[in-house]
């Protein structure tokens, strides 16, 4: 399979991956976020979505866009801004 | 004669396409008339589900055609492909929030060079649907957004949790309006992916069948 070189291609899986696992974890998403420990309460998960990601996109692209650590950001956090949590 | 669901909302509320907001709410108190369930249909030779259907169907046709943003949205859909996007979805109304048919500029969008048969082959179960959706970029929300699918039952499909799913005529509908949105070819899709309900879960799969007659 020819790897994704296009950054935007590669943004939209991240995107689309991170979703994935909010929609299929929302439970742990919203403990992780009230607890404020997210990313260790769904490390597997994020590891499983970051290999996915990383098997599909070009290294380059993955090195210089670092699109998936955005998407970890504005997919799992930015979109749980409505759970009450000491972050905000 | 055309079956309800190769009917436009405009033949549904036998109307013509620029009927004026006034005759779309006179058509839809008319169809209530004819199909309520104290209307004249009640006692003819039509059977319950059938007038049911035809009563969802008349809901879903005013709800489009009476908001104008929706009503819009629509037409576009018609002329852009010669038919009405909902055509084909096959799915009972039952499960499926009225509102704008698909857009077709999603759709078509989103659609990239992917070849799924080309670097991928074996059974279009959830596992590859959910891999084909990845590769697009699109997620499951997108895809019930567009598709109007509750997303529990898309979760379903992907995990194949065939015991929570409804039956197997619904699923077809909603594997094809699935299949669609992410531009593959939703009749074989639909057909793989009941072939592996009928194997893995055939109790699921008989109940789909009693269920369709």
């Amino acid at each position: 399979m020819q790897p994704i070189e296009d950054p935007e291609r590669a943004a939209r899986l991240a995107r689309a991956i991170l979703s994935d696992v909010m929609t299929y974890n929302p439970e742990k998403v919203r403990l992780g976020i009230e607890h404020d420990d997210l990313f260790e309460r769904l490390a597997s998960e994020i590891r499983e979505a970051r290999a996915y990601f990383a098997e599909r996109v070009d290294p380059d692209v993955v090195a210089k866009t670092r699109a998936f650590d955005r998407a970890l950001v504005d997919v799992l956090v930015y979109r749980s801004r409505h759970v009450r949590s000491k972050i905000w | 004669m055309k079956s309800l669901s190769e009917m436009t909302h405009y033949e549904v509320l036998e109307i013509p396409s620029d009927a004026a907001p006034d005759e779309v709410e006179r058509a839809y108190r008319m169809a209530q008339a004819t199909w309520g369930e104290d209307g004249l249909a009640t006692y003819s030779l039509y059977e319950e589900g059938e007038t049911e259907a035809i009563r969802e169907r008349v809901e879903l046709a005013f709800r489009v055609l009476s908001d104008p943003d929706a009503k819009a949205e629509y037409d576009g859909g018609l002329v852009a492909e010669g038919t009405d996007p909902l055509d084909d979805l096959d799915i009972d109304l039952q499960f499926v929030d009225s509102g704008p048919a698909p857009s077709v500029d999603f759709v078509a969008a989103e659609i990239d060079t992917f070849d799924d048969a080309a670097d991928e082959t074996g059974d279009w179960n959830g596992a590859r649907l959910r891999r084909a959706r990845l590769r697009r970029g699109i997620d499951l929300e997108k895809i019930a957004e567009v598709t109007k699918i509750n997303p529990s039952y898309l979760r379903f499909i992907e995990d194949d949790q065939y015991a929570d799913l409804p039956a197997r005529v619904y699923v077809r509908g909603f594997v094809v309006a699935y299949a669609r949105c992410l531009g593959l070819d939703p009749e074989r899709v639909a057909t793989g992916y009941l072939e592996i309900l009928s194997e893995a879960a055939p109790e699921a799969a008989r109940r789909g069948r009693r269920t369709q007659g």
